[in-house]
């Protein structure tokens, strides 16, 4: 009697709390008005007045709306303003949030298409990121709803395969086993690559790449602004980084920027 | 070793004397220029060697505007002569005329030491061709064109023709005219005749390309070269035996080979222009002799159904010119045209073609049509005239449609033949997103605690069923554990029993609640409760921390309802319903304070 109280107790605390979670917006928007600022940031784009639509569109993001259109919209203004590196930056940002926004795709072939660095990449990632499709077509977020899904219908099966056990029962069991793990395991790396990116991209119009973090080092090569490379290690004001050809060195810090979402 | 030093030391006392020898001569420069002959035809060539001894340093050459230059590379030579060592460097050069005349070729200078050494100037008289001296020669090449006088775009046929009758090997052209002005079209592979001039019969090979001037005015054809070896007897050899054609193969070594460049002169067309008088509206410089044919599929036809009109104009001449034919004037037809189909047609060894162009046409209203006469104009140059030739008119007699669908499929048929590919005219980003929606945060985070609740949540349902199901699964396992849990609820079960007696002075009353209350504490302790005595239960009941008072009420009340049942005296029903109320406290409380060992 005592458990099943225990149990019941649980449930409602937990189902109250979900519902004070799901049913209040992510975070407060501080004191600006988010509305007012994106319709005025619209009205800027289309006036061409890119400097304040940049300004506008941060200052709505800076409130804490991580929200994939003010990204995109961001990346625009960016682009309007040939400031590719930033634009490319965003829309990447703004890819973690909305990967299958149809704007935000051509928009961002077209930045791509600008860059100059032509680099050849290796390595299977690129070929297993094609053929992991939910992972690259899916958000964080997503992706999280469909293992939570999966997880509860795992478990679901599980209680119903101690009443009826059948071979059926197992066999779905076996699957749900592997599409949770499949889904949590992309779920995971999902948000490790968005929160902990080891990505970056070069926002200086033209950087020298150094063999050491000193401004005395021998310029190994130079890379254009909107190059993507590994952010490898941080150093006293340097960045060490790896193009996806093997290429290595070191650049300041302040001509890249490192691609992640602060949530 | 002591023989072995002897000569060594002499042979470095020989060189070091040589060395010292070279050096001396080393320090006389001479440059000297040859060439091969003195008189040329514009069909050869001179070779020209300098040979500069002394210094490796390359003479310069002097502008030689009448010559074009080809250099064949150098060679060195080492000699020492008398114990005099000199080194020479020997250049050669390809010279082609360019004119007729007499040069002076050289002098050619080398720089030494601030000075300049030169050699003797040479001086060379160049002939223009004659016909009599190429025919006397072995081996000789011609280029000629059918006409040098063509109209624009009249087609020439440009023939190279190699003559021969003497075996040659690797014959390859190394130069080919450019054709500036001209639009070629090639007259398939080369021709092999034989060819009997003065008495001797030549083996000649022919090339052929058709061409079309786009230009008027002169238009020169530059000179084509071929390069071969020409295979000669060696002199002063008798072969006897060997005395066969079969031998004389260089292979054998009966015969060598001598490098040969041959060339052609230079080809001057005077292109004149088109004659304005007389020439037609809508003329598309198609020059040559062509014919014109037309065909219509049907005569006769519903509104709607399309007839295929099939024009050919075939011909010798620039046929590419002519893309499309147009029916002026047409009326109450849609037409849609299809793909011309151009086939290249050699006649009497001049090119020429087909152009087959289809146009469907449909009807558009009922009645006797008429599809205007279809004109093509060209200039004739046999004739030098202008021509037309015309296709049609055609008659067709248009019916009324019966059958709706038909224009529809006609219609349908129509859509799908005006279809474009659709041109990129600009490149641009496109807008950005204006919905508020955009400022909507509702989501779910995934490193939230809603999330974090969302998957522990099944684990839990599923841990507390499984608990639940697992002490069900013991409990129908364990009879006395049963028992143990269910006293209280049977106990509870027989009350209303108990208290439906209570009023009525039933010795059921106390009949029942004896059994209760010992079916309760047999069910507690797992014993048989019916055979239990008070003073069984004073011995049992403190085994399982039950207070002693507590074992007094219990056995009191016990007492209390053997007396009543079996006569030993009466109570009151006040009495009988304290008593009542007492032993479910005390059951509550032993429900309580028993636990199961």
């Amino acid at each position: 009697m005592k458990k099943r109280l225990l149990s019941l107790t649980l449930f409602f605390t937990c189902g109250c709390l979900l519902l004070q979670h799901n049913c209040l917006p992510a975070r407060e928007t501080g004191s600006a008005d988010p509305s007012h600022l994106f319709i005025e940031a619209n009205d800027a784009y289309r006036q061409a007045d890119y400097q304040t639509a940049i300004r506008q569109y941060e200052q709505i993001a800076a409130a804490g709306i991580s929200n994939g259109e003010i990204f995109y919209n961001l990346g625009n203004a960016y682009l309007k303003s040939d400031k590719l590196g930033k634009a490319l930056l965003n829309y990447f940002k703004a890819e973690m949030l909305i990967p299958r926004d149809g704007d935000l795709q051509s928009n961002l072939a077209y930045a791509r298409g600008l860059t100059r660095d032509k680099i050849e990449c290796r390595g299977l990632v690129p070929a297993l990121m094609n053929f992991c499709f939910w992972y690259s077509k899916l958000n964080a977020a997503e992706l999280a709803t469909c293992f939570l899904i999966m997880n509860f219908v795992f478990w679901g099966v599980l209680t119903v395969r101690m009443f009826y056990k059948r071979e059926i029962v197992t066999v779905i069991m076996y699957i749900l086993i592997f599409f949770t793990i499949l889904l949590g395991a992309s779920t995971a790396v999902k948000l490790y690559n968005q929160y902990f990116s080891q990505r970056g991209i070069v926002t200086g119009t033209e950087i020298m790449v150094r063999s050491g973090n000193s401004i005395n080092d021998t310029v190994l090569f130079k890379l254009h602004e909107g190059t993507e490379f590994s952010w490898q290690q941080e150093n006293d004001g340097w960045v060490k980084i790896l193009l996806c050809d093997g290429k290595k060195g070191w650049v300041q810090k302040q001509v890249v920027e490192k691609i992640v979402l602060t949530d | 070793m002591r023989n072995l030093k002897k000569p060594f030391l002499l042979f470095i006392q020989i060189l070091l004397i040589a060395l010292a020898a070279g050096a001396a001569g080393a320090s006389e420069i001479t440059v000297i220029a040859t060439v091969d002959k003195n008189e040329a035809t514009l069909d050869d060539y001179i070779i020209l060697k300098i040979s500069v001894q002394g210094t490796r340093e390359e003479p310069a050459l002097p502008a030689l505007p009448d010559f074009r230059i080809q250099s064949r590379g150098s060679s060195s030579q080492f000699r020492i002569i008398n114990g005099q060592m000199s080194s020479a460097v020997e250049y050669n050069y390809i010279l082609y005329p360019q004119k007729a005349g007499t040069f002076t070729i050289g002098p050619f200078a080398v720089k030494h030491k601030g000075s300049k050494v030169k050699s003797k100037p040479i001086t060379v008289k160049i002939s223009k061709t004659t016909p009599q001296a190429k025919q006397s020669e072995d081996i000789f090449v011609v280029a000629e064109v059918d006409n040098e006088n063509p109209y624009h775009y009249e087609e020439i046929i440009y023939r190279f023709k190699f003559y021969r009758r003497v075996k040659v090997a690797n014959a390859r052209l190394t130069e080919s005219p450019a054709f500036e002005g001209f639009l070629t079209e090639d007259l398939g592979k080369e021709k092999e005749y034989q060819k009997v001039i003065n008495g001797q019969t030549y083996l000649v090979t022919e090339l052929r390309q058709a061409l079309f001037p786009t230009k008027t005015g002169v238009l020169k054809i530059e000179p084509s070269t071929l390069q071969c070896d020409v295979v000669v007897k060696k002199r002063g050899r008798r072969r006897g035996f060997f005395d066969d054609p079969f031998f004389d193969d260089s292979f054998f070594g009966f015969s060598e080979t001598v490098p040969k460049i041959l060339r052609t002169s230079p080809i001057t067309v005077m292109v004149k222009t088109l004659p304005t008088a007389g020439k037609p509206a809508g003329f598309k410089n198609l020059v040559g002799e062509f014919s014109l044919n037309g065909k219509l599929s049907t005569r006769k036809l519903e509104v709607g159904e399309s007839v295929t009109l099939t024009l050919t104009l075939a011909g010798i001449g620039n046929l590419k010119n002519q893309q499309t034919l147009d029916i002026q004037g047409l009326q109450n037809f849609k037409v849609y045209d299809d793909k011309p189909v151009f086939e290249t047609q050699l006649k009497g060894g001049k090119v020429g073609g087909k152009l087959v162009l289809k146009k469907a046409l449909v009807p558009l209203t009922e009645g006797q049509l008429q599809i205007p006469p279809v004109t093509v104009s060209y200039f004739n140059p046999s004739s030098g005239s202008y021509t037309s030739l015309k296709a049609g008119p055609y008659l067709l007699d248009v019916v009324p449609s019966s059958d709706d669908e038909k224009f529809q499929v006609v219609e349908s048929v129509k859509k799908s033949g005006i279809k474009q590919e659709v041109k990129i005219l600009g490149h641009d980003i496109l807008p950005v997103h204006t919905s508020l929606e955009a400022l909507s945060a509702r989501r779910l985070r995934p490193l939230s605690l809603t999330a974090a609740l969302f998957f522990l949540l099944p684990v839990i349902g599923f841990v507390c069923t499984f608990s639940i199901k697992r002490s069900r699964e013991r409990l129908e396992q364990d009879r006395g554990l049963i028992r143990f849990k269910q006293a209280h609820k049977r106990f509870s079960k027989a009350l209303p029993l108990i208290k439906s007696a209570l009023t009525q002075d039933d010795p059921l009353f106390y009949q029942r609640a004896s059994k209760a209350l010992k079916d309760f504490i047999g069910d507690k302790l797992n014993i048989a409760g019916s055979a239990l005595t008070p003073k069984e239960l004073e011995r049992r009941l403190p085994e399982y921390n039950v207070p002693a008072e507590t074992v007094k009420a219990v056995t009191d009340i016990l007492e209390f309802f053997d007396s009543g049942q079996f006569g030993f005296t009466k109570h009151s029903v006040e009495e009988r319903e304290a008593v009542f109320k007492s032993m479910k406290k005390m059951i509550n409380s032993l429900n309580r304070k028993i636990k199961r060992k």
